[in-house]
């Protein structure tokens, strides 16, 4: 899958975003040519030590000074204006509807699905290509600007209201989300990341973050047959998911079918299928989950979650196990 | 005019270097054993006073009508007093006597302040007099108690005083072990027998409480970190076998479950009182009930059960079981943390950002709901 390495509202993978790209390039293109027009004029007039008709004088004021700027910026103008209707224009109806609640400094997202229920998940968004989604977006704290610049415009997030957005994404790739509009401490590390696939792909996966935790994952204390051959990093991960609980990770996360209910902070029933950790800011892999639960702090300063600086070495590699488990 | 300034300026240089000399000599004895002459007496009496009063106006003296504040004041004063000024009962020790100043007779000196100078004497010490500051500057709420105390002191004889501190002391003497016996003399006046029911809503229940979160905080009290002038002279006494067993100890006791018709006492006050709101009691309960479960999302506040129980969820020995704990210690408890007053083991962060998003009425709420649950049983 292709990942862009950097984030560029001129990499476009959208129809948003590739309208806003034409609209800059024409206007670089025109704002060129006026200065290059311009300086060219004041080059000559420093140079020239010929004597110029009064009559040529005044039209070169006239014409340079008002009608020339008046009709390229109107141009400009108007190109912008007729983008404007299309961007604007909601989903057609039946479109995939996907809520995103800014939050001090994570991205609650809720996917509703055909029989409107909501599908919870957080810090990542999986969008299918060549289709157009509409997002309703709010803050539950300060205001935040949701931006993708890689599929349309920035929108303003704000506490009590629901701004929408309308994004189209038109090729495949993992792309950078952040929040544009500063909110204080961790602002700079409060982002997502969008998965753009096949409509297929993005259906399994829908499919996949609807399911609960299953079942077989409970470590049961019975002697099932199927116990004995238990890898060590089931049990690991059977250790972890008594640590979650006793340590009362559960007051703020949820992991859907088990007590786990917290609505502070991000779902987790999912966790092991994100691509990162704490809002974007690590790869999601053990030795980076490992370093966000045992110092979350440092790697994120200002972080709403707190420091568990009493969790034992075993306490944070059993909760790795369990977390990473959670696909 | 100028030739004044020279002989001034001579002066004053003649008085300096006369004052070096002396300093410098080391002619002025400091030695206690004679004590003040009566003018410096007279005149270090009067500036500290003087000082006390005016630095002691605007504090604000809370109501300290409420049962058992003498009982707990009294056990502090043992606990960190005694040593200095005497009791009903101990003659003031022979060290301190030779103190100069020496430590006052208190049961006398009292009348001679009002509760804020009391109040302001007990938290700032007085400087050159050997009297200590309290050993925090962050529990303002740990002083009234012995400023009630003192109020009470002129009045109290030997035997009543010892029975304010040793409430208990007949049937200690036939404790079964080495360490109930301590616990029973120095812990029962302020936690109750077998730190079952405390003698003052301030002070927690400590019978079943969990071992590893008892043995945090007795650390936690000795070493500093967790804020007290009272537990923290105490905690600094103990060995760390004696905190181990004294965590053990009061871990296996059974929780006494309140009587149905008599709820712990600050909750029939504030029932009547402006802290409760508009809210009848089981209505503030019930509030406190659904906070404690559910938390609430738009004011980020976690639930409290995912920790601090009530369930059936195993849950972490570090963090303490708060149900029957008394309301106005939970809620103290509670100030104290958002104000990051507390302190605490390393878990202590953990409270500081939940602490600061309760509101007033949330910490009541909170409080009266895990006062009404009895203590849980455990497995």
């Amino acid at each position: 899958m292709h990942q862009s390495s950097f984030q560029s509202a001129l990499d476009t993978a959208g129809k948003g975003a590739e309208r806003i790209a034409e609209l800059f390039y024409w206007m670089a293109g025109g704002a060129t040519l006026i200065w290059i027009v311009t300086m060219g004029l004041a080059v000559y007039a420093i140079l020239s030590r010929r004597e110029h008709s009064v009559r040529m004088t005044r039209w070169l004021v006239i014409g340079g000074g008002a009608v020339v700027p008046t009709v390229v910026l109107a141009g400009l103008l108007s190109y912008a204006l007729v983008m404007l209707p299309e961007l604007q224009r909601p989903a057609p109806e039946g479109s995939l509807t996907i809520e995103v609640a800014g939050v001090r400094w994570w991205w609650r997202v809720n996917y509703i699905d055909n029989t409107g229920r909501r599908i919870p998940t957080a810090n990542e968004i999986y969008l299918p290509v060549d289709q157009p989604v509409e997002f309703k977006l709010t803050s539950e704290d300060v205001i935040h600007s949701f931006w993708i610049p890689s599929l349309g415009g920035k929108v303003d997030m704000m506490p009590g209201r629901t701004n929408r957005l309308k994004l189209h994404p038109t090729r495949t790739g993992v792309f950078s989300g952040v929040c544009a509009e500063f909110c204080g401490t961790a602002h700079a590390q409060m982002r997502f990341r969008v998965v753009v696939t096949d409509q297929q792909t993005f259906d399994d996966w829908l499919v996949g973050q609807a399911q609960e935790l299953a079942e077989r994952r409970e470590p049961s204390a019975n002697t099932d047959p199927a116990d004995v051959h238990q890898s060590a990093a089931e049990t690991q991960a059977a250790i972890g998911k008594t640590t979650f609980f006793s340590r009362g990770c559960s007051a703020c996360h949820a992991i859907r079918g088990t007590p786990a209910d917290g609505v502070v902070g991000p779902d987790l029933t999912h966790f092991g299928s994100r691509l990162s950790i704490g809002a974007g800011v690590l790869d999601n892999t053990p030795e980076n989950l490992r370093l966000w639960l045992s110092d979350t702090h440092r790697v994120k300063p200002g972080v709403q979650m707190p420091d568990f600086q009493t969790l034992r070495g075993d306490e944070v590699d059993s909760l790795v196990h369990f977390l990473g488990a959670l696909k | 005019m100028k030739r004044r300034f020279k002989e001034l300026a001579i002066l004053l240089t003649a008085l300096g270097i006369f004052g070096m000399l002396v300093l410098v000599s080391g002619i002025v004895p400091i030695k206690a054993s004679s004590g003040h002459w009566p003018i410096t007496r007279w005149t270090l009496d009067f500036a500290s006073n003087r000082s006390v009063s005016l630095h002691s106006s605007g504090i604000e003296v809370p109501s300290m009508d409420e049962p058992g504040i003498v009982q707990m004041g009294a056990a502090t004063f043992d606990s960190n007093c005694r040593w200095c000024h005497g009791a009903p009962g101990f003659t003031q020790p022979p060290v301190a006597a030779q103190m100069t100043p020496s430590p006052p007779d208190l049961s006398e000196a009292v009348s001679l302040w009002d509760d804020a100078e009391l109040f302001y004497i007990l938290k700032h010490g007085i400087k050159f007099a050997g009297m200590p500051a309290w050993p925090t500057q962050k529990r303002d709420d740990e002083i009234w108690p012995v400023v009630a105390f003192l109020r009470e002191l002129p009045k109290i004889d030997a035997s009543e005083y010892s029975q304010l501190v040793q409430p208990n002391a007949a049937q200690n003497q036939k404790a079964p072990t080495a360490i109930a016996y301590q616990v029973a003399s120095e812990c029962t006046a302020c936690h109750g027998m077998a730190g079952g029911r405390p003698s003052n809503d301030r002070v927690p229940v400590l019978a079943s409480q969990s071992r590893a979160y008892l043995k945090n905080s007795l650390l936690a009290y000795r070493s500093g970190r967790r804020y007290s002038g009272v537990m923290t002279p105490i905690a600094h006494r103990l060995t760390d076998q004696q905190i181990d067993e004294i965590a053990s100890y009061f871990s296996e006791q059974p929780a006494t479950t309140l009587p149905k018709n008599s709820p712990p006492s600050d909750v029939q006050r504030s029932t009547n009182s402006a802290e409760t709101g508009r809210l009848p009691m089981n209505d503030l309960i019930e509030t406190g009930r659904q906070l404690a479960h559910q938390g609430d999302q738009s004011a980020k506040i976690p639930s409290c059960v995912d920790c601090h129980g009530p369930g059936k969820m195993k849950r972490s020995e570090q963090y303490p079981s708060l149900a029957g704990q008394p309301a106005r210690y939970l809620q103290r408890q509670l100030e104290l943390f958002a104000q990051t007053n507390r302190g605490g083991s390393a878990n202590v962060s953990l409270m500081h950002s939940i602490a600061d998003k309760l509101n007033k009425s949330q910490r009541t709420q909170l409080s009266q709901y895990y006062a009404s649950l009895s203590a849980e049983v455990k497995k």
